[in-house]
């Protein structure tokens, strides 16, 4: 019915080896799989050193049962294969483009006019700031998003006096929405997208009517929730006093070299129309995102250039190598039979459910661990793009994202932002249980995985 | 280094919030005279009338017991204070009377001729909450004295309370003017001291000095905007050098009514080195020691 599994891919990936795959060998790969993952579930271990020892694990058993067949010895090439080195590549350079644009206080501004811009009415500022957090969380990564964010927030309603568990939970959750919107939004998207080669813009025509539906419905479900907190204001006086508090916040305050400031902001335009219009530009058009990422970090260092070695040190490096273990370890799954293992079973969930039960699935496991190793494993699994929706990617793709995102809504671990958020409530003394987040969130996390379930829908009917 | 952005982004926001104050007037329901046998005694008797019409305080008169009570009474009989004159022997008894009585603002003439003197204003200022005011001129029109305040800051001042007591005691038409002076010499020590330290970049260290005059203007503007909105006629100015010099030179350009000086923060008096120095060298306007 939908687009497919790769199972026909990953058989023959498995054949590489030189032949079938042993069933002995297949299942211990899998457990090496299944105590990963667990593992990363507790989060005993740190998940970069995890996945790195997981990684030479596997290497080591592979070669041992000669799964690489040009035997040239541990030479980097053979592993260079496994490694997404374009994921890579995007990681980094928009880690360094964007936190040297966050120094230069384009994102406080811009946070402090929105703040004004409430006049301190409690249900204005709810809006202003879970649509910037989306907004910020498009084109930050998740975690600096929920920082500028957040932390405005705490300051505001200490000094409007209100309660700002409600402000803080929604934002953590509007991050994940807003974690939709383009293809460099969040880590999964850059890996399905990557895999199924969505550009940029179709990536963004695709995912904003969605985005913009599950705002509006999130902004309603938390109006219900928190009323008691988030009530427009009426009285006069309340209004005058609250408006004489925001009106107090200087936004320059936050800028502290004006000419790295208009920089930025004219840095921040031209790379987002870099990734935006790439196809179109010869000069990039031959290029991958990830060279448009790179070059945006050696723009952004350039404009910056007095403290480059600090602006380095910013790269989530911890990140980048938990990648490079991951990668490998998906490598050898693949090579293992591993993945073509799960990928049956995926077909029979989606045979039965669509990729409607492949999104509630990728939700439910997000939900409670790491959706990166999940979103990179069902991109080797996921089969090619069908023609019909080359531009877009397939259903299935779509299923994924959404999943892989909006899980991380449903538990406070779920996903970075919503840890940030609930960290920003326990520094300052506001309590919310796991069960207390769960109750929100699942609220939230089901009305925007229904919405996505409709959506996926329209989607299937426009492809055909 | 999550924890040390969220850190790092609230005192950003923090500081990118210009403080809203509001002016709370003090409250001068008990107001002590001291007199001292002296041609200011007078004076000094008749602002205190003055301030119990204007805030209908309780005046209690202070008074050398080396005074006759025939005298007293001829000097506050025109200005009718209900309460009876309480005598003191010593600087130690005067400060008890003075806490015990709870008052609010002391008023003290202080004669030039230090053998006049029976009181010391040091012992009097660090031994008791209220803020005194130093009266060393003949006083014929009190409501004068409260109608162009300088308030000169010193050290850190950030709280309103600092301001509260100049706010409250200028007369209707009366203007306030804060004059903040930051130490030409410590600001010189701490660029000295930055020099010399490994652990401070010099650019760094220069930005923070910076940092802190602006904030400091920051909060100034905050006051005088809260002030404005009360509404009271104020300005501030801010200026670097020597600060003795620079508020006599103030004093001199501005034909004030009456000087301000110290901290008066949660009920004591802070009195630093420069304000001491004030206090005892302003002659000819009163000066109020917070």
């Amino acid at each position: 019915m939908f687009g497919g599994l790769n199972t026909a891919m990953l058989a023959s990936s498995g054949a590489e080896a030189g032949g079938a795959v042993p069933g002995y060998q297949t299942v211990t790969f899998s457990l090496i799989l299944v105590v990963t993952l667990l593992l990363l579930a507790t989060e005993k271990i740190h998940k970069t050193v995890l996945v790195l020892l997981s990684g030479l694990l596997c290497l080591f058993l592979a070669d041992y049962w000669g799964f690489f067949p040009h035997k040239v010895g541990h030479h980097l090439p053979v592993y260079i294969e496994m490694i997404e080195w374009e994921v890579i590549g995007i990681v980094i350079g928009a880690t360094v483009f964007v936190e040297i644009a966050a120094r230069s206080g384009v994102f406080t501004w811009v946070s402090v006019k929105m703040l004004k811009a409430s006049r301190g009415d409690p249900f204005k500022l709810l809006i202003f700031l879970s649509v910037l957090t989306a907004v910020f969380s498009a084109f930050l990564d998740n975690i600096t998003a929920m920082i500028i964010i957040g932390s405005l927030t705490v300051v505001a309603c200490r000094k409007l006096d209100l309660d700002a568990k409600p402000f803080l939970i929604t934002e953590g959750i509007m991050t994940n929405v807003g974690g939709l919107l383009t293809l460099i939004s969040s880590i999964p998207n850059i890996i399905i997208g990557k895999a199924a080669g969505i550009s940029y813009l179709s990536f963004v025509l695709v995912a904003t009517p969605y985005v913009v539906v599950a705002t509006i419905v999130t902004l309603l479900i938390a109006r219900m929730m928190f009323g008691k907190t988030v009530r427009p204001l009426r009285d006069t006086e309340a209004k005058a006093h609250n408006l004489a508090l925001v009106t107090a916040f200087d936004e320059w305050e936050t800028v502290e070299d004006r000419r790295f400031f208009y920089t930025s902001i004219v840095a921040v335009v031209l790379v987002i129309l870099g990734f935006a219009l790439k196809a179109q530009i010869p000069i990039l058009r031959d290029f991958g995102i990830e060279i448009v990422a790179m070059l945006a970090a050696v723009l952004m260092l350039l404009l910056h250039a007095k403290d480059v070695e600090h602006d380095l040190d910013d790269v989530e490096w911890s990140l980048v190598f938990f990648f490079v273990g991951l990668f490998v370890v998906i490598g050898v799954m693949d090579k293992a039979g591993v993945l073509l293992e799960i990928g049956d079973l995926l077909t029979r969930v989606t045979d039965e459910t669509g990729p409607y039960g492949l999104m509630w699935l990728t939700a439910i496991f997000s939900s409670v661990t790491d959706n990166i190793p999940l979103a990179a494993m069902l991109a080797k699994i996921l089969g090619p793009t069908p023609e019909a929706a080359e531009a877009v990617g397939s259903v299935e793709w779509w299923a994924v994202v959404f999943g892989a995102n909006l899980g991380g809504n449903i538990t406070p671990i779920g996903s970075a932002s919503t840890v940030v958020a609930c960290t920003i409530l326990k520094r300052h003394g506001l309590k919310l249980t796991f069960l207390e987040f769960v109750k929100i969130g699942g609220v939230f996390a089901f009305a925007q995985l229904l919405i996505a379930t409709g959506y996926l829908y329209g989607i299937w009917l426009l492809l055909g | 280094m999550r924890e040390q952005s969220l850190d790092e982004f609230e005192s950003i926001f923090e500081q990118a919030s210009i403080p809203v104050l509001e002016i709370e007037p003090v409250t001068l329901a008990r107001v002590a005279v001291v007199l001292k046998n002296d041609a200011l005694d007078a004076s000094v008797c008749r602002l205190a009338a003055h301030l119990k019409t204007r805030f209908g305080s309780e005046v209690q008169v202070h008074y050398p017991d080396t005074l006759s009570k025939d005298s007293v009474a001829a000097t506050t009989t025109v200005t009718d204070f209900a309460a009876a004159p309480a005598a003191f022997r010593s600087t130690a008894e005067l400060v008890g009377q003075v806490s015990i009585g709870r008052s609010q603002l002391v008023l003290m003439p202080e004669p030039e001729d230090e053998a006049g003197r029976v009181v010391s204003v040091d012992a009097l200022v660090e031994g008791t909450s209220p803020p005194i005011l130093l009266v060393r001129s003949e006083i014929d029109e009190p409501a004068s004295v409260f109608s162009r305040v300088l308030h000169s800051l010193t050290g850190s001042f950030q709280q309103t309370q600092n301001f509260s007591h100049s706010f409250t005691l200028v007369e209707d038409a009366g203007q306030v003017l804060l004059l903040h002076v930051v130490s030409e010499a410590e600001v010189a020590d701490v660029r000295d001291a930055m020099r010399v330290s490994p652990e401070v970049d010099t650019e760094e260290g220069e930005k923070l000095v910076e940092k802190l005059s602006h904030h400091g203007e920051r909060f100034l503007k905050g006051v005088v905007a809260a002030a404005r909105e009360a509404p009271y006629d104020a300005s501030y100015r801010l200026a670097v050098g020597d600060i003795v010099e620079t508020v006599r030179t103030e004093l001199e350009a501005g034909g004030y009514s009456v000087l301000v000086v110290g901290h008066h923060v949660e009920g004591h008096s802070h009195i630093s080195a420069d304000d001491y120095q004030l206090m005892h060298t302003v002659r000819d306007i009163p000066v109020l020691a917070l």
